[in-house]
Protein backbone atom coordinates (compact mmCIF):
# COMPACT_ATOMS: atom_id res chain seq x y z
CA UNK A 1 0.00 0.00 0.00
CA UNK A 2 3.06 2.08 0.19
CA UNK A 3 2.37 2.81 -4.03
CA UNK A 4 -1.14 3.74 -3.10
CA UNK A 5 0.18 6.44 -0.39
CA UNK A 6 2.78 7.98 -2.55
CA UNK A 7 0.29 8.49 -5.45
CA UNK A 8 -2.31 10.04 -3.04
CA UNK A 9 0.67 12.72 -2.00
CA UNK A 10 0.92 13.14 -6.03
CA UNK A 11 -2.84 14.10 -6.57
CA UNK A 12 -2.76 15.91 -3.94
CA UNK A 13 0.29 17.98 -5.39
CA UNK A 14 -1.81 17.78 -8.47
CA UNK A 15 -4.80 20.07 -7.12
CA UNK A 16 -2.31 22.61 -6.62
CA UNK A 17 -1.84 23.27 -10.39
CA UNK A 18 -2.81 26.48 -11.59
CA UNK A 19 -1.47 28.19 -14.77
CA UNK A 20 1.19 29.51 -12.70
CA UNK A 21 2.50 26.18 -11.46
CA UNK A 22 1.22 23.70 -13.93
CA UNK A 23 4.77 23.06 -15.31
CA UNK A 24 6.24 22.16 -12.33
CA UNK A 25 3.52 20.71 -11.01
CA UNK A 26 3.37 18.13 -14.08
CA UNK A 27 6.93 17.71 -14.57
CA UNK A 28 7.21 16.79 -10.74
CA UNK A 29 4.37 14.33 -10.86
CA UNK A 30 5.68 12.69 -14.38
CA UNK A 31 9.22 11.99 -12.50
CA UNK A 32 7.71 10.67 -9.15
CA UNK A 33 5.24 8.67 -11.48
CA UNK A 34 8.03 7.31 -13.17
CA UNK A 35 10.40 6.36 -10.48
CA UNK A 36 7.04 4.90 -8.50
CA UNK A 37 6.01 2.53 -10.84
CA UNK A 38 9.34 1.29 -12.22
CA UNK A 39 8.21 1.24 -15.69
CA UNK A 40 10.38 -0.37 -18.18
CA UNK A 41 12.97 1.93 -20.17
CA UNK A 42 10.69 0.67 -23.54
CA UNK A 43 7.26 1.37 -21.63
CA UNK A 44 8.28 4.66 -20.42
CA UNK A 45 9.25 6.03 -23.95
CA UNK A 46 6.19 4.87 -25.15
CA UNK A 47 4.17 6.25 -22.41
CA UNK A 48 6.03 9.45 -22.03
CA UNK A 49 7.72 9.98 -25.40
CA UNK A 50 10.71 10.47 -23.50
CA UNK A 51 12.31 11.56 -26.78
CA UNK A 52 16.18 12.96 -25.66
CA UNK A 53 14.20 16.37 -26.80
CA UNK A 54 11.31 15.75 -25.02
CA UNK A 55 12.87 14.62 -21.81
CA UNK A 56 15.15 18.19 -21.59
CA UNK A 57 12.06 20.28 -22.20
CA UNK A 58 9.80 18.43 -19.42
CA UNK A 59 12.69 17.97 -16.96
CA UNK A 60 13.30 21.96 -17.63
CA UNK A 61 10.14 22.64 -17.23
CA UNK A 62 9.67 24.39 -20.12
CA UNK A 63 6.77 22.46 -21.03
CA UNK A 64 4.09 20.46 -20.05
CA UNK A 65 3.74 16.96 -21.53
CA UNK A 66 0.94 16.96 -24.36
CA UNK A 67 -0.19 13.56 -23.02
CA UNK A 68 -0.98 14.58 -19.45
CA UNK A 69 -3.93 13.41 -19.02
CA UNK A 70 -3.10 9.77 -20.42
CA UNK A 71 -0.12 9.48 -18.65
CA UNK A 72 -2.57 10.13 -15.27
CA UNK A 73 -5.20 7.66 -16.41
CA UNK A 74 -2.03 4.85 -17.18
CA UNK A 75 -0.56 5.99 -13.61
CA UNK A 76 -4.54 5.84 -11.96
CA UNK A 77 -4.88 2.14 -13.79
CA UNK A 78 -1.62 1.06 -12.42
CA UNK A 79 -2.97 1.74 -8.47
CA UNK A 80 -6.60 0.65 -9.63
CA UNK A 81 -4.83 -2.42 -10.46
CA UNK A 82 -2.91 -2.68 -6.79
CA UNK A 83 -6.14 -1.92 -5.19
CA UNK A 84 -7.91 -4.83 -6.93
CA UNK A 85 -5.20 -7.30 -5.90
CA UNK A 86 -5.63 -5.76 -2.33
CA UNK A 87 -8.74 -5.85 -2.17
CA UNK A 88 -8.89 -9.95 -3.14
CA UNK A 89 -6.70 -10.36 -0.01
CA UNK A 90 -8.26 -7.69 2.20
CA UNK A 91 -11.59 -6.79 0.94
CA UNK A 92 -12.11 -4.48 4.42
CA UNK A 93 -9.60 -2.26 2.84
CA UNK A 94 -11.56 -1.58 -0.11
CA UNK A 95 -13.68 1.46 1.19
CA UNK A 96 -10.54 3.06 2.28
CA UNK A 97 -7.93 2.82 -0.99
CA UNK A 98 -11.38 4.21 -3.06
CA UNK A 99 -11.29 7.66 -1.00
CA UNK A 100 -7.89 8.05 -2.68
CA UNK A 101 -9.53 8.53 -5.99
CA UNK A 102 -11.55 10.79 -4.72
CA UNK A 103 -8.26 13.19 -4.27
CA UNK A 104 -8.80 12.77 -8.59
CA UNK A 105 -9.63 16.58 -10.39
CA UNK A 106 -12.58 15.09 -12.02
CA UNK A 107 -11.24 15.20 -15.08
CA UNK A 108 -7.69 14.38 -14.23
CA UNK A 109 -6.96 11.01 -16.75
CA UNK A 110 -10.36 10.81 -18.51
CA UNK A 111 -11.30 13.94 -19.88
CA UNK A 112 -13.73 12.21 -22.02
CA UNK A 113 -14.85 9.92 -20.28
CA UNK A 114 -18.79 10.11 -19.08
CA UNK A 115 -18.77 7.39 -16.29
CA UNK A 116 -15.85 5.28 -14.32
CA UNK A 117 -14.50 2.53 -15.20
CA UNK A 118 -15.79 0.87 -11.43
CA UNK A 119 -12.28 -1.12 -9.71
CA UNK A 120 -13.10 -5.01 -10.52
CA UNK A 121 -14.96 -4.56 -13.54
CA UNK A 122 -12.16 -5.98 -16.14
CA UNK A 123 -12.86 -9.37 -17.11
CA UNK A 124 -9.62 -11.50 -17.25
CA UNK A 125 -10.41 -13.82 -20.43
CA UNK A 126 -10.69 -10.33 -22.89
CA UNK A 127 -9.28 -7.86 -20.09
CA UNK A 128 -9.27 -4.62 -22.25
CA UNK A 129 -13.19 -4.15 -24.16
CA UNK A 130 -14.21 -2.02 -26.62
CA UNK A 131 -15.37 0.64 -24.33
CA UNK A 132 -11.92 1.04 -22.89
CA UNK A 133 -10.40 1.54 -26.20
CA UNK A 134 -12.94 4.06 -26.57
CA UNK A 135 -12.06 5.90 -23.53
CA UNK A 136 -8.66 5.46 -23.73
CA UNK A 137 -8.09 6.67 -27.64
CA UNK A 138 -10.45 9.14 -28.06
CA UNK A 139 -8.72 11.73 -25.81
CA UNK A 140 -5.19 10.87 -27.19
CA UNK A 141 -6.97 11.19 -31.27
CA UNK A 142 -8.81 14.22 -30.58
CA UNK A 143 -5.24 15.66 -29.25
CA UNK A 144 -3.13 14.59 -32.04
CA UNK A 145 -5.29 16.07 -34.37
CA UNK A 146 -6.13 19.35 -32.41
CA UNK A 147 -2.35 19.53 -32.65
CA UNK A 148 -2.56 19.39 -36.30
CA UNK A 149 -4.98 21.27 -36.55
CA UNK A 150 -3.51 24.81 -34.79
CA UNK A 151 0.36 23.51 -36.45
CA UNK A 152 -2.01 25.09 -39.66
CA UNK A 153 -2.76 28.90 -38.39
CA UNK A 154 -5.94 28.52 -39.64
CA UNK A 155 -8.76 29.70 -37.03
CA UNK A 156 -12.18 28.84 -37.26
CA UNK A 157 -12.82 32.56 -38.13
CA UNK A 158 -11.99 31.54 -41.75
CA UNK A 159 -14.75 29.09 -42.37
CA UNK A 160 -13.57 27.43 -45.39
CA UNK A 161 -10.23 26.83 -44.77
CA UNK A 162 -11.00 25.76 -41.37
CA UNK A 163 -13.25 23.32 -42.99
CA UNK A 164 -10.67 22.56 -45.47
CA UNK A 165 -7.83 21.61 -43.55
CA UNK A 166 -10.50 19.71 -40.44
CA UNK A 167 -11.15 17.71 -43.33
CA UNK A 168 -7.70 16.57 -44.83
CA UNK A 169 -6.78 16.39 -41.09
CA UNK A 170 -10.05 13.83 -41.27
CA UNK A 171 -9.09 11.99 -44.19
CA UNK A 172 -5.67 11.77 -42.76
CA UNK A 173 -6.21 10.35 -39.78
CA UNK A 174 -8.47 7.60 -41.43
CA UNK A 175 -5.81 6.84 -43.55
CA UNK A 176 -3.23 6.29 -40.75
CA UNK A 177 -5.99 4.24 -38.90
CA UNK A 178 -6.17 2.00 -42.39
CA UNK A 179 -2.49 2.06 -42.20
CA UNK A 180 -2.19 0.60 -38.84
CA UNK A 181 -4.56 -2.39 -39.36
CA UNK A 182 -3.06 -3.28 -42.26
CA UNK A 183 0.02 -3.38 -40.71
CA UNK A 184 -0.96 -5.49 -37.50
CA UNK A 185 -2.93 -7.71 -39.63
CA UNK A 186 -2.14 -7.62 -43.31
CA UNK A 187 -6.46 -7.38 -43.95
CA UNK A 188 -7.12 -7.40 -47.50
CA UNK A 189 -7.95 -4.11 -48.99
CA UNK A 190 -11.92 -5.34 -49.42
CA UNK A 191 -12.30 -5.68 -44.96
CA UNK A 192 -9.66 -2.65 -44.83
CA UNK A 193 -12.89 -0.57 -46.59
CA UNK A 194 -15.72 -2.82 -45.10
CA UNK A 195 -14.83 -2.08 -40.91
CA UNK A 196 -13.64 1.37 -42.24
CA UNK A 197 -16.63 1.60 -43.75
CA UNK A 198 -18.96 0.25 -41.08
CA UNK A 199 -17.09 2.48 -38.12
CA UNK A 200 -17.92 5.86 -40.19
CA UNK A 201 -21.61 4.90 -40.48
CA UNK A 202 -21.74 3.72 -37.00
CA UNK A 203 -20.28 6.85 -35.55
CA UNK A 204 -22.46 9.39 -37.54
CA UNK A 205 -25.59 7.31 -36.65
CA UNK A 206 -24.28 7.59 -32.81
CA UNK A 207 -23.43 11.45 -33.20
CA UNK A 208 -26.29 12.29 -35.31
CA UNK A 209 -28.68 10.33 -33.05
CA UNK A 210 -29.90 8.36 -35.69
CA UNK A 211 -30.74 4.56 -35.38
CA UNK A 212 -28.72 2.13 -37.69
CA UNK A 213 -28.28 -1.18 -38.53
CA UNK A 214 -25.90 -2.84 -35.58
CA UNK A 215 -23.44 -4.36 -38.15
CA UNK A 216 -22.18 -8.14 -37.86
CA UNK A 217 -24.32 -7.71 -34.76
CA UNK A 218 -22.07 -6.38 -32.78
CA UNK A 219 -21.73 -3.95 -29.69
CA UNK A 220 -19.07 -2.00 -30.34
CA UNK A 221 -19.11 1.29 -29.09
CA UNK A 222 -22.27 1.28 -27.78
CA UNK B 1 -7.83 35.88 -45.00
CA UNK B 2 -5.35 37.48 -47.04
CA UNK B 3 -2.66 34.80 -50.18
CA UNK B 4 -0.10 35.43 -47.13
CA UNK B 5 -2.29 33.77 -43.97
CA UNK B 6 -3.69 31.16 -46.46
CA UNK B 7 -2.64 28.07 -45.45
CA UNK B 8 -0.69 25.81 -47.88
CA UNK B 9 -2.56 22.91 -48.70
CA UNK B 10 -0.44 20.70 -50.08
CA UNK B 11 2.06 21.29 -47.56
CA UNK B 12 -0.30 20.98 -44.61
CA UNK B 13 -1.47 17.69 -45.91
CA UNK B 14 1.70 16.44 -46.60
CA UNK B 15 2.78 17.51 -42.64
CA UNK B 16 -0.71 16.55 -41.42
CA UNK B 17 0.62 12.83 -42.59
CA UNK B 18 4.20 12.66 -41.51
CA UNK B 19 3.11 14.76 -37.58
CA UNK B 20 0.22 12.73 -37.32
CA UNK B 21 0.74 9.35 -38.15
CA UNK B 22 3.22 8.58 -35.59
CA UNK B 23 1.57 10.18 -32.82
CA UNK B 24 -1.80 7.94 -34.12
CA UNK B 25 -0.09 4.82 -34.59
CA UNK B 26 1.69 5.39 -31.27
CA UNK B 27 -1.87 5.68 -29.04
CA UNK B 28 -3.05 2.36 -31.59
CA UNK B 29 0.04 0.37 -30.47
CA UNK B 30 -0.37 1.86 -26.88
CA UNK B 31 -4.21 0.51 -27.04
CA UNK B 32 -3.28 -2.88 -28.44
CA UNK B 33 -0.26 -3.43 -26.17
CA UNK B 34 -2.66 -2.29 -23.32
CA UNK B 35 -5.13 -5.26 -24.21
CA UNK B 36 -2.23 -7.64 -23.26
CA UNK B 37 -2.96 -9.83 -26.45
CA UNK B 38 -0.28 -11.37 -28.22
CA UNK B 39 -0.37 -12.03 -31.62
CA UNK B 40 0.58 -15.65 -31.61
CA UNK B 41 -3.19 -15.68 -30.01
CA UNK B 42 -3.82 -15.02 -33.82
CA UNK B 43 -7.19 -14.45 -33.32
CA UNK B 44 -8.20 -12.12 -30.33
CA UNK B 45 -5.21 -10.26 -31.63
CA UNK B 46 -6.49 -9.63 -35.06
CA UNK B 47 -10.20 -9.23 -33.41
CA UNK B 48 -8.41 -6.57 -31.30
CA UNK B 49 -6.71 -4.96 -33.49
CA UNK B 50 -9.59 -4.07 -35.84
CA UNK B 51 -11.80 -2.97 -32.76
CA UNK B 52 -9.01 -0.45 -32.28
CA UNK B 53 -9.51 0.75 -35.81
CA UNK B 54 -13.16 1.15 -35.95
CA UNK B 55 -12.78 3.01 -32.60
CA UNK B 56 -9.73 4.59 -33.78
CA UNK B 57 -11.97 5.83 -37.69
CA UNK B 58 -15.04 6.85 -35.10
CA UNK B 59 -12.98 9.08 -33.14
CA UNK B 60 -11.68 11.00 -36.15
CA UNK B 61 -15.61 11.49 -37.80
CA UNK B 62 -16.57 12.84 -34.14
CA UNK B 63 -13.60 14.92 -34.35
CA UNK B 64 -14.47 16.15 -37.53
CA UNK B 65 -18.09 17.01 -36.41
CA UNK B 66 -17.02 18.93 -33.23
CA UNK B 67 -14.81 20.94 -35.07
CA UNK B 68 -16.82 21.93 -37.96
CA UNK B 69 -20.07 20.61 -37.37
CA UNK B 70 -19.90 18.23 -40.76
CA UNK B 71 -23.20 16.37 -41.85
CA UNK B 72 -23.51 12.57 -41.59
CA UNK B 73 -23.37 12.44 -45.25
CA UNK B 74 -19.89 14.59 -45.38
CA UNK B 75 -18.45 12.59 -43.03
CA UNK B 76 -19.79 9.58 -44.48
CA UNK B 77 -18.73 10.66 -47.71
CA UNK B 78 -15.23 11.68 -46.97
CA UNK B 79 -14.46 8.92 -44.84
CA UNK B 80 -15.27 6.19 -47.35
CA UNK B 81 -13.30 8.42 -50.22
CA UNK B 82 -10.22 8.11 -47.79
CA UNK B 83 -10.36 4.74 -47.27
CA UNK B 84 -10.27 4.08 -50.62
CA UNK B 85 -7.40 6.19 -51.17
CA UNK B 86 -6.10 4.29 -47.96
CA UNK B 87 -6.44 1.22 -49.97
CA UNK B 88 -4.89 2.52 -53.24
CA UNK B 89 -1.87 3.57 -51.09
CA UNK B 90 -1.61 0.48 -49.42
CA UNK B 91 -2.16 -2.29 -52.13
CA UNK B 92 -1.43 -0.38 -54.53
CA UNK B 93 -0.99 -4.30 -56.88
CA UNK B 94 -5.22 -4.39 -56.70
CA UNK B 95 -5.79 -0.91 -58.10
CA UNK B 96 -5.10 0.86 -60.78
CA UNK B 97 -3.47 4.08 -58.70
CA UNK B 98 -3.83 6.64 -61.63
CA UNK B 99 -6.74 6.44 -63.11
CA UNK B 100 -8.85 6.14 -59.94
CA UNK B 101 -6.81 8.54 -57.88
CA UNK B 102 -8.81 11.70 -59.44
CA UNK B 103 -12.28 9.77 -59.50
CA UNK B 104 -11.84 8.98 -55.82
CA UNK B 105 -10.48 12.35 -54.50
CA UNK B 106 -13.29 14.94 -54.66
CA UNK B 107 -12.26 19.00 -55.29
CA UNK B 108 -10.79 20.52 -51.85
CA UNK B 109 -13.16 21.92 -49.22
CA UNK B 110 -16.32 20.19 -51.19
CA UNK B 111 -18.71 20.31 -48.58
Amino acid sequence: MSKLKDFGALLKDLQKVNDANASKVFTSLFRRGYSLFNFKAADAVRIFDASDRNLRRWKSGEKIPPAANLVLKFLREEVEREVRQDSKTAPAKKSRSDNVFKLLPPSAGRSHAKKSVPLGRVNPKYPTTCTTFWKQMEPALHSVMDAALKKTGVTSAAKSEYKGVTRRIYRAAVISAAAFLQKRTHASSQFLQKQGNEAVSKAVAKLFNSKTTDFDGETDFQ
Amino acid sequence: MDDAQKPDLHLTRTAFQQKMEPGMRKMMEMALVESGIKPEDTEKYQAVTRRIFRAAIASTASFMKDKTGASANFLVRQGSEALGKAAMKLYPSELDVAEKQDALLGPDNDE
